[in-house]
This record gives C-alpha cells, sequence and structure tokens, in this order.
C-alpha cells in the first residue's frame, strides 16, 4: 500500500509565504483596539509570607486602569492538572519570579512604571533548594495545604510527604528484583546528575483576553488550545463552553507552550476592565518564571552476568519539582521519561521509582522529551561504564541484549534486528573501529523513544469534488501540521494536494485536541484526517452526493500503545587536554522512523532535535542560587549557533511500521535524545574522562583532567 | 514622567513616516506598535537572538536595541520590504521555502534579513562564510542545516534580492 | 524601561557643551548596543542621552604607515574589521574586532562606545593595548590623551570623566610593525563573551624577541597589560620553553571573577594556555 505514495516529493509549507514573509502573526503581533498592556510584579525573594501589599502608589500612575492582588481575585489556583500554583500569591511566595501583583495600563510603559511601584512587605522563611533535602525532618513544607489541592479531573492522591508533588513506581515486585540482582556477576551503581534547562523558544509566553458579553476569548501561546480552555475553567470557573481559544502559530514550544501563566492574569484583568488585555513576557521573565526542564538526579543499578548479559536492572530517580506542581501534564505529576533508563534493551527485571519533589525554585516543567532526556544520558552512559568496566566494547555490549532479543530458545524477533541495524548503521556510519589521533574517540547512544498518545480529530468536507477542507483545532508550534494533514489527505483520496485546505479553528469550532506535545500530532490528527478522507472518498464517490459533504473523525491513541522508534547516536569528538573543551567532528543519527510524510519537515525534525540536544549536552544549565536565576537573558543562557553546529548524517533503516497514517511514526521528540550520552561515551573514550554530569563543559573535563594529573594520562575507555 | 515625545521621520521600506513617540523606544517597538510592521520579532529583547534583524541605511541591525531616536532622517528596511509587491518572493525567500529553512518560524523573518543583507555584501559566500554571518541568527527549530543550504541556494539562484 | 530625551549635536563642541550643561541626568549614546541594553534591563536610566551619530568628525577611520592609524570614536567594530588600512596595517586589530559577537553588534557598536563602557570581557581594548593606542578625550575645559592601557580603572569604569567625550584612537605608526595576533578562548557558542582572551604583539629580530605586548581581556575588573611576561620574552629566543615560561607569569596577573563562563581558577590557567599558544602561532607567523 505505501509504494505509490506521493510522500517521497519534499513538501511545500502551507504556511510557508506567510512565514518567510513576515506576514505570520502570532500572539504579540495581535493588537487590539482598546487593549490594555499587562505587566506582573514578580517575587523578590524566594520563600516568604506575604504581610502587607501597597498598591496605592501604583494606582495613581496615568494610564492604569487596573492593579490586582490576590485580595481582588482570591486565592485562584491552576494547574496543567495539579491546581497549585496560585494565579496571584495570596499568604506566600514559593520562588522568585512568582506573580504578586498585576496592572493593565494604556501603555506597556505606564503598567512598568506602576509595577515598579508596587510595595510588597516578605517575611522571609526558610528556602528548600536541594531537592535531596525535601523529605528530610528538617525541610521547610512548602504547601502546608497541599491536601486541598485538586487535579483538574478530580480529587488528588495524597502524597506520603507533603513535599512530594508526584510519584510513579514501575516494575518488578521488590523480591523479583532481589532474585533478579541475585543471578549477576556483577551489580554495578553509578549516579547522575542533570541540570535546569529552559526550552529556549525565541517566542517568549504572551497572551491576549477579551470579554464579549460573558465569552472569554483567549489568543495565546499555549500550544495545546483545548488544554488551556479546560484549564483556565477549572481554575476561574469560567464555564467551558464560554472560553474560545484562536492560537494559531507558535513561535517554538519544545514542552514550554504547554504551560501556561499570564493567561490566567490577562483573563482577571480583562474582567476587571472590560477592555483586551495583553501580555508579552520579556525573555527574563520567561527565563525566570516559566516551567524548565526538571533538574534530575539519577541512581542507576544493573546487574550483569560474566558474559555481559543484563539481568536486573533499577533507577531511583529524584526530579526538582520547582515550587509547583503545575506544569506538569501527567497526574502521576512526574516527567514520564524516567523509567526509560533501558528502554532499548531487554532486562527480565526492572525497578523504577520517580520521585518530583516541591523546591523554592521555578516550577519544573516539561521540555522536548521530559524524563526521557535525563535517563537516556544516564542509562546510555551507565552501560559504556559497565561495558568498560568488563572490557566489552560499547557496541557489542548493547547488541547482547538488545530489546526482543534474547528470549530463550527462540530466534531474536524482528524488533532485536531492527534495533541491531539501528545501532550497526550509526557505528559504521562514524567508522567505530577506525585508527584515531590521540584526543578523538567515538561514542554511541541507543534508545527507544516512545509514540505519541492522546485524542484527537478533524472535521473534513468537501465542498465540491475538487475542493476540500480540513478543519483542526491544533496549533502550529513548527512541526508542519497543517502540511502533513493535507499531504494525508491528497494521498488517501487520490487528488493533488492543492485541492485541500487546511483551516485552522478557534476552540469554539474545530474539535477536541490533545494539542501539539508528546509526539501525538502525526499519529492522531494524521490518522484521523487518513480515515476521514477514507471516508469522504466513499461518500463523494455516491451517486447523487450532495454537497457539502461532511465527515468527522475522531481518533484515540492508547496510552500504552505500543509503538516506538528507535535511533542510535553515534558521534567523534576531539578533547583539548589543556582547555577540557570537546569538539564534536562529526555525528551519525540512524533510525527507524517509519513512513515519511514530510520529508523536509521530517528531516528538520531531526537534525533540530541533534542540535537542541547538543545545546543540552555541552553548555545549557539555569542555575538557582538562592533561589535566584543565574542567567537572565540569551546572553548567559547560550543556544548553538550556527557555526557551532557539526556535520551530521542521518540514516533511515528501514523498520517496522509506526501507527500513524502509512505507518509513519513520531520524530520531534526523537533526534535529541542520544547525544549527551554519546558525547559523554566519546569523552570517555578519547580522554579517560567520564562526567556523570550535564552540561558536558570543558571546565568540567578540564577539572578531571587535572585530578588525573597531566603527566600521568588518564586510563581511556578500551576501544578509544 | 516627563513628556519626552518628539516627532521622527524616518523612511520604512522606502516610505517616509512620521511618529510622535518617546525617543527612547525601541525601533522595535515604534516597526511594530506604531507602524504594525509586526514582521521584526522580540525574542531576547538584548541584541543577542536576532529575531528583530532589519537593515538601518542598509546595514543589519538588532532594532530592539536601536533607539527610535538614533534613526531620526534613516532608511529602514524590515522584513515586510523585501518582496516584491505583487507578493512576489525573493530568491532568499523562495530557497527557505525550499530548502525547508523554517519550522516554526518566529526565527524566520530575522533569518531572512540576515541573508539578504550577507547576499548583498558577499553574492558567493563560501558555507563558512554562511555560516559565521548567520552566528547572530539563533534557530531552535532548524539545527540550522537547512538555513545555511537556503543561503548557498539563494546565492546560486542569483541576487538575494530582485530589485 | 525610563523614556529619555534625545540630543542630536552636529559637532564634539556641541556635544560636550551639551554634556556639560545636562550633568548627572545626560548619558552619550554611540551605537547604543551597551546603553540600550542596560536601561531595557533598568540597570541605567538616563533622562537625556546626547547622541553622537550626526558628528562627522567623529566617524571615519584614517591610516598609513607613516602616521599610524586614527579611529573616529564612532567608527563602527565592522569597520575597524573590514577597512584596508586596519587590515593592512593592523591586522591583530582587524582579528579582535573580527571575533566581537555578531555581525549585527558590530555593525551597530563602535570604538568609543566599546572603550567608555569598560567591560573587562570586551575584545578590542587588550588590542589597542597591544598596539599602544592612545585615546584623545575633549572635556569641556582641555582636551587630553590617556593611553588605552591607563584608561581602565574598574568594572564599567574608566578614567573619563562624565563630561568627556572619547573623540578618537590613536594607534601610532611605532606600533604597527608589530606581529599581533588575538586569541578568544570560546568554550561554548561562537557568539559568547571570552572566557578569557590573549592579545599579543611581538617583533622578532634575527631569531630574538625584540619588542613584545601581552594584554588579556576577562582576567579581572579591567583588561591588562602582562608586564612581567612581556619582560621574560624581550631579548630571548623564540624556542616554545621561553614562549611557555613568559606565557607561565600571566595567571599571577590576573584576578579573575567566577561566572558562568568559567570560574577564576579556569580562567587563569587557560590565560596561561592561551597566552602560550598565541605567542607560538606568532613566532611561526614571524618566520614566514
Ligand atoms: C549581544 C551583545 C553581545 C556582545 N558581545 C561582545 C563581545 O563578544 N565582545 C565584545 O568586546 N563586546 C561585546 N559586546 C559589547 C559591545 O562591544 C559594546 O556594547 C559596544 O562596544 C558598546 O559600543 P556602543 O557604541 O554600542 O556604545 P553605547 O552603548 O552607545 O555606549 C556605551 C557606553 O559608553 C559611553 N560612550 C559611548 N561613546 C562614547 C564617547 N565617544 N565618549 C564618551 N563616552 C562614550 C556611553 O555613554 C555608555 O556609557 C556585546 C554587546 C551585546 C549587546
Ligand atoms: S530581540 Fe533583538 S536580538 Fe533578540
Ligand atoms: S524556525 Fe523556530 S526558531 Fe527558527
Amino acid at each position: 500500500m505505501t509504494t505509490n505514495l506521493p510522500f517521497a516529493i519534499p513538501e511545500v509549507r502551507h504556511e510557508g509565504p506567510l512565514k518567510v514573509t513576515g506576514h505570520a502573526r502570532y500572539t504579540a503581533d495581535h493588537a487590539l483596539p482598546g487593549q490594555l498592556h499587562a505587566a506582573c510584579l514578580g517575587s523578590g525573594v524566594a520563600h516568604a509570607r506575604i504581610v502587607r501589599i501597597d498598591t496605592t502608589a501604583a494606582e495613581q500612575v496615568p494610564g492604569v486602569r487596573a492593579v490586582l492582588t490576590a485580595a481582588d481575585i482570591g486565592d485562584v489556583r491552576y494547574g496543567r492538572q495539579l491546581r497549585d500554583m496560585p494565579v496571584l500569591a495570596s499568604d506566600r511566595v514559593r520562588f522568585m519570579g512568582q506573580r504578586v501583583a498585576a496592572v493593565a495600563a494604556d501603555t506597556r510603559q505606564a503598567a512598568e512604571e506602576a509595577v515598579r511601584l508596587i510595595d510588597v512587605e516578605y517575611e522571609e522563611l526558610p528556602t528548600l533548594l536541594d531537592p535531596r533535602l525535601a523529605t528530610t525532618p528538617d525541610a521547610p513544607v512548602l504547601h502546608p495545604e497541599a491536601e486541598a489541592y485538586r487535579l483538574v479531573q478530580g480529587a488528588r492522591h495524597a502524597p506520603a510527604h507533603p513535599n512530594i508533588q508526584g510519584e510513579l513506581v514501575v516494575g518488578a515486585g521488590a523480591e523479583e528484583l532481589a532474585a533478579a540482582f541475585g543471578r549477576a556477576d556483577h551489580v554495578f551503581e553509578h549516579t547522575f546528575r542533570t541540570p535546569r534547562q529552559h526550552q529556549g523558544y525565541i517566542e517568549p509566553h504572551a497572551a491576549i483576553v477579551w470579554f464579549d458579553d460573558d465569552v472569554c476569548h483567549v489568543i495565546s501561546t499555549n500550544k495545546a488550545p483545548f488544554g488551556l480552555r479546560q484549564q483556565m475553567a477549572a481554575a476561574t470557573g469560567h464555564p467551558v463552553d464560554k472560553i474560545v481559544v484562536y492560537n494559531k502559530f507558535i513561535g517554538g514550544d519544545f514542552g514550554g507552550k504547554g504551560f501556561s501563566l499570564d493567561e490566567y492574569v490577562c483573563f482577571y484583568l480583562a474582567r476587571e476592565t472590560g477592555r483586551p488585555v495583553r501580555s508579552i513576557m520579556s525573555y527574563l521573565e520567561d527565563l525566570s518564571s516559566t516551567a524548565p526542564r526538571h533538574a534530575t538526579e539519577l541512581t542507576l543499578r544493573t546487574g550483569v552476568t560474566r558474559d555481559g548479559t543484563f539481568v536486573a536492572h533499577s533507577a531511583e530517580v529524584l526530579f526538582d519539582g520547582g515550587a509547583y506542581g503545575a506544569a506538569k501534564a501527567n497526574a502521576h505529576l512526574v516527567p514520564h521519561g524516567g523509567v526509560d533508563t533501558m528502554s532499548a534493551y531487554s532486562v527480565p527485571a526492572t525497578h523504577h521509582r520517580l520521585t518530583a519533589v516541591y523546591t523554592n525554585a521555578a516550577p519544573g516543567g516539561h521540555m522536548r522529551a521530559p524524563g526521557d532526556v535525563q535517563a537516556i544520558f544516564a542509562g546510555e552512559s551507565h552501560v559504556d561504564m559497565i561495558a568498560s568496566e568488563l572490557g566489552i566494547d560499547p557496541v557489542e555490549l548493547r547488541r547482547k541484549n538488545l530489546a526482543g532479543g534474547k528470549t530463550e530458545g527462540q530466534d531474536p524477533s524482528e524488533t532485536a534486528a531492527v534495533i541491531d541495524q539501528v545501532l550497526l548503521r550509526a557505528a559504521d556510519g562514524i567508522d567505530w573501529s577506525g585508527v584515531r589521533s590521540p584526543g578523538r574517540g567515538v561514542g554511541v547512544a541507543l534508545y527507544r523513544r516512545k509514540g505519541g498518545t492522546g485524542r484527537g480529530g478533524v472535521v473534513m468536507r468537501a465542498l465540491s469534488p475538487d475542493r476540500i477542507q480540513v478543519i483542526t483545532g491544533a496549533a502550529d508550534q513548527g512541526g508542519g501540521t497543517v502540511t502533513m494533514i493535507a499531504r494525508v489527505a491528497a494521498a488517501t483520496m487520490g487528488i493533488p494536494e492543492r485541492q485541500v485546505e487546511v483551516v485552522q479553528q478557534p476552540t469554539a469550532e474545530a474539535l477536541f485536541d490533545s494539542g501539539a506535545g508528546a509526539s501525538r500530532v502525526t499519529r492522531v490528527l494524521g490518522e484521523a484526517t487518513r480515515l476521514a478522507a477514507t471516508e469522504l472518498s466513499r461518500l463523494i464517490a455516491e451517486p447523487g452526493a450532495v454537497f457539502p459533504v461532511e465527515v468527522a473523525q475522531e481518533v484515540v491513541a492508547p496510552a500504552d500503545e505500543d509503538c516506538g522508534a528507535y535511533g542510535a547516536l553515534a558521534v567523534e569528538v576531539e578533547v583539548d587536554e589543556e582547555t577540557g573543551q570537546i569538539r564534536v567532528v562529526e555525528a551519525v543519527l540512524a533510525a527507524d522512523t517509519g513512513t515519511v510524510i514530510s520529508p523536509l519537515a521530517h528531516r528538520g525534525q531531526l537534525e533540530g532535535g541533534f542540535v537542541y540536544g547538543l545545546g543540552g549536552a555541552l553548555m545549557e544549565e539555569l542555575p538557582v542560587e538562592g533561589g535566584q536565576i543565574m542567567c537572565g537573558t540569551l546572553g548567559d543562557y547560550k543556544l548553538p549557533t550556527s557555526p557551532d553546529v557539526p556535520p551530521l548524517r542521518i540514516v533511515s533503516v528501514a523498520g517496522e511500521s509506526g501507527t500513524g497514517p502509512y505507518g509513519a511514526k513520531a520524530v520531534g521528540e526523537f533526534g535529541n535524545l542520544g547525544v549527551a550520552p554519546a558525547i559523554a561515551n566519546a569523552v570517555a573514550r578519547a580522554s579517560g574522562v567520564r562526567l556523570q554530569q550535564l552540561p558536558l563543559s570543558a571546565e568540567a573535563v578540564h577539572a578531571r583532567l587535572r585530578q588525573t594529573g597531566p603527566e600521568s594520562a588518564p586510563p581511556r575507555e578500551p576501544g578509544g | 514622567m516627563s513628556d519626552t515625545s518628539e516627532r521622527i521621520t524616518l523612511s520604512v521600506n522606502g516610505i517616509s513616516q512620521e511618529v510622535t513617540t518617546a525617543p527612547s523606544r525601541s525601533l522595535l517597538e515604534v516597526l511594530r506598535e506604531d507602524l504594525a510592521l509586526t514582521g521584526a520579532k522580540e525574542g531576547c529583547g538584548v541584541g543577542v537572538c536576532g529575531a528583530c534583524s532589519v537593515l538601518v541605511d542598509g546595514k543589519l541591525m538588532s532594532s530592539c536595541i536601536v533607539p527610535v531616536g538614533m534613526v531620526q532622517g534613516r532608511a529602514v528596511t524590515t522584513v515586510e520590504g523585501l518582496a516584491a509587491e505583487d507578493g512576489t518572493l525573493t530568491p532568499v525567500q523562495t530557497a527557505f521555502m525550499e530548502c525547508g529553512g523554517f519550522q516554526c518560524g518566529i526565527c524566520t523573518p530575522g533569518q531572512v534579513v540576515a541573508a539578504t543583507a550577507l547576499l548583498r555584501e558577499c553574492p558567493d559566500p563560501a558555507a563558512e562564510e554562511v555560516r559565521e554571518w548567520m552566528t547572530g541568527n539563533l534557530c531552535r527549530c532548524t539545527g540550522y542545516y537547512s538555513i545555511v543550504a537556503a543561503v548557498l541556494q539563494a546565492a546560486k539562484a542569483g541576487q538575494g534580492e530582485s530589485d | 524601561m525610563r523614556p529619555f530625551r534625545y540630543h542630536r549635536p552636529g559637532t564634539v563642541a556641541e556635544a560636550a557643551q551639551l554634556i556639560a550643561d545636562l550633568g548627572e541626568d545626560g548619558a552619550i549614546l554611540a551605537g547604543g548596543t551597551s546603553l540600550m541594553t542596560l536601561a531595557r534591563l533598568g540597570l541605567a536610566e538616563p533622562q537625556h542621552v546626547v547622541g553622537l551619530a550626526g558628528v562627522p568628525e567623529l566617524c571615519g577611520i584614517e591610516g598609513n604607515s607613516g602616521d599610524g592609524i586614527t579611529l573616529g570614536a564612532m567608527a563602527t567594530l565592522r569597520q575597524v574589521e573590514t577597512i584596508p588600512p586596519v587590515r593592512r596595517l593592523a591586522p591583530g586589530l582587524a582579528e579582535a574586532a573580527h571575533q566581537v559577537a555578531t555581525v549585527r553588534i558590530r555593525n551597530q557598536a563602535t570604538v568609543g562606545g566599546t572603550l567608555v563602557h569598560a567591560d573587562p570581557s570586551q575584545d578590542l581594548p587588550p588590542m589597542l593595548m597591544v598596539y599602544d593606542a592612545v585615546a584623545r578625550l575633549t572635556g569641556p575645559t582641555r582636551t587630553r590623551e590617556v593611553p588605552v592601557a591607563e584608561l581602565f580603572v574598574d568594572f564599567f569604569e574608566t578614567v573619563v570623566d562624565p563630561d568627556e567625550i572619547l573623540t578618537s584612537v590613536h594607534l601610532p605608526p611605532a606600533s604597527l610593525g608589530v606581529i599581533a595576533g588575538y586569541l578568544k578562548f570560546l568554550p561554548r557558542t561562537q557568539d559568547d563573551y571570552a572566557t578569557i582572551s590573549v592579545a599579543a604583539g611581538l617583533t622578532v629580530v634575527d631569531g630574538c624577541i625584540d619588542t613584545a605586548r601581552i594584554a588579556v581581556a576577562g582576567g579581572g575588573s579591567t583588561p591588562q597589560r602582562c608586564r612581567e611576561a612581556e619582560s621574560a620574552l624581550v631579548g630571548g629566543g623564540t624556542d616554545v620553553a621561553g614562549l611557555a615560561a613568559a606565557a607561565d607569569l600571566v595567571p599571577e596577573a590576573l584576578d579573575p571573577v567566577s561566572d558562568a563562563r568559567g570560574s577564576g581558577d579556569y580562567k587563569r590557567e587557560m590565560a596561561r594556555i592561551s597566552t602560550r599558544r598565541l605567542l607560538q602561532r606568532l613566532v611561526s607567523e614571524s618566520a614566514t
């Protein structure tokens, strides 16, 4: 069936002309008649009781239309799942930058001036900044009222300690695990740390909210319009069918745009003033108060037999959840990907405990494969460290343990054969066994990324046999959703793509959609389009069909759907033994990513993902000291620039087909996953320095090189 | 706050404009808010990311850190001023489309303006020169490969602009 | 940010008068890359700015081997990077200018702004020190000349009085014969400020080092000449051991702050390594 599909021809982005001419309108580009400008006062302390807020002077500033505090709106809490985040802090602030008061004024200058004049008296409280201390007896309790918190969809299971945000325990029971470890000849245990990181989208959060009678209208940077609508309704009590969200162009997401802050503030300011209210965050506000990737500590244990077979594995994963759990989108309130420490391997008994705890820092959120990035850095470093200890080549050790590869008495499954190919193509691509000059080395990381799940739908309408519309409520954060839908529709109906128009509609008119996240768009919306198009073709072929003909189609990808893509990233690095600087010389990404619907977007996701991972591996870190973030601008929080990027080769491996339309698989959260461990492994083999902490900075390498002494060259891991 | 407003005249995309405003406001804010030219975006706001790139008297600059008082009497070109009036895209814009040089598109106006400036100064750059020139235009989506390819393709296709 | 008024003098005299009249409320605005950034972050709140863009006498770069090079205060860093007299006569300076941030910043930032802003991590100051450059200042009552090596007092602080205008920077003809180069250590991204950077200039006569200049940026509260290391070089040969021994003296002269670009200790050590590498490069260039 897939032989005659037109997908090999590079796509032309439907919204492309708008984007290259500057006419695509993002949230901050909208200006409504009579609109006011919002500005917020962020807390200047990390943990304190609010004694008093004086807004008198602020109210006097000419042009100021409203100044709100919790005293005006009440203790309103919101969240993607857990509703623990106040729109405006009521009795306490729990992180620096938390919104304490909000102003709407005729001009941005007036709003900012008013914010400067708001006077808050704080009584500082002891801070909790180290997640490892969160459940110790002396730890300050951040949310004494935690028991009353609710999920968007109902009551919450109370955690064992009030400082625990969320927890997920999966895998074998204690006895089974102990027995499995008992069969090991060696048990290896290593601990890894990853820092808080910011998504680094170029468009900061923004929102415009206005009321039309009792209907609340929202344009914002939130990439999941239906989710936002539901969360706003849950928090404010405004009826869900009286909230309309129009989000269309999102200027980069990477997980960060699933969480909204100022939509809520704007809601109350708009309601108070009767005027449209627009808030545009500065990048400083975005860095300090939106939801960064969780800093994480992971302790991995693996039991291995003498010949290198993995027999048992456990992982304790501790996430720094920050001051609120509001930014996490699942009911366990942990970044789920933390369970993927060994997902490419077959291990008879595994056990994972993921815990997220409260600390006095910005709320932890989602960032491009949340949890997976941390888990795969740890897991794939751990595997290489085991290989080194056992004296086995890292590629060979992986091959021995591939998922689906070694059920007793059976041939390896098809899956194992595919993973093996993925691994070997990456290794061959980087010339794994080649001879290298001193200071150079290669490293590899192998991983599985699960497919997307969630719900979404489209409405398809034939206005005439050659004019087809597809209506979707999805926002486009850059993945090319609109074009993908059009290509699937055209291919399915056997018509030219120009006869298909994709219409992005607000939440009031489109079918529900879980939002552009968790790698679900192609899987869910693409498949809905394929099914709808099939049905529409049938209907319009019927004799006497009356136009317009309409089909609505919803698709649910269940959470337990077993569909993943395997990737292997191999890199060659050069380590400057005097400065510690790591240069990635070349990278090869091999992947079984299924049928490709839009070749440019597909390649773009893999390339962009790789560079995203490169930043995360080598430089990105959002340190917090005493509750204060130490990187206030993109001048300090550095993102890779074009000359920083090494050559990348992408190798497609034919594998099992995906569950998306025509066998497509998700690639949005894929290309970044192997980068940090592959580089860490290559550095170890090039220089003997094994780093168990990100970022892999030059200084960290240098410090370790010095520890081992410049004269006594450090032992390299074998095969370097 | 004392009123600091003054009348500032400047040419924007070849059209003479007059705005009465505080000269301390950024050129970016005036373009976006007063002249409704929202092609240039505010990303970092401090000269790093290039989303606000415009040409001032032909020179590539960060409009977020140019006070509008500084461009009194000068000529500003924004992304909106590149394509022909009938909407025909420039070779740079076409190449960004054909090479997949954007995803979310928020950086794209800045990339297109920066690439246009490069090809005016150096019509046939090597890949290395393209990468270096584009250092100041961050893109978080593409990883830059397709952007560099687009600029090289535009160079091949002729001048950076159809003027 | 707080709004300010904008003044547009046409001559240095007018500008000087304005600055004198405005006193504490006024600030000079050159390219604006620093001043606007600080104002936007709420770290500077001038009520008046005196924009120098319309003062022709401050623009332009002139130079020849007989008179040296004069950089107008309003010359952009991009001009310093690309203009033929600089590239030909002071290639080290063009190289350092090329290393500043991005082409967008270089199009906007000026020679005067880069010196008076006095961020100790900036690229041009150490290189100007290597070329024995002298800044010319005009105040309400006098003009004076200050060597760039004596311009800096502390973080973001110079000897330039608030009512003085830096009008130009002069590279004397005698300084142009050196073989100079710049090494900016950038462990993160290409558009970053230096973790540490080293500028050096040598003259080599018959295999012997005749004159030497070494200056470091990012090594403390100001850019710094490393005179001990310079002395160690002069009169010596160009062998690696000699160069390394001189480079070993550099860290002692420094007191860098720890920040996101590296700890103080690391920066010191990188200054040593960068100096040795740069000297080796210059020596090998001198041989060709
Ligand atoms: C994003 C970014 C990245 C940067 N990266 C680097 C880098 O990698 N390397 C580097 O070296 N620098 C870097 N810089 C700093 C840059 O070099 C300076 O901002 C710039 O040189 C200042 O020049 P300007 O003309 O813009 O000065 P302005 O901002 O106009 O002025 C700066 C200061 O100097 C005063 N001043 C200006 N001209 C005169 C004069 N003629 N007489 C008296 N006082 C005067 C002003 O009053 C003000 O206090 C970066 C800046 C930015 C914004
Ligand atoms: S917004 Fe101007 S450079 Fe980033
Ligand atoms: S296309 Fe999204 S940042 Fe460049």
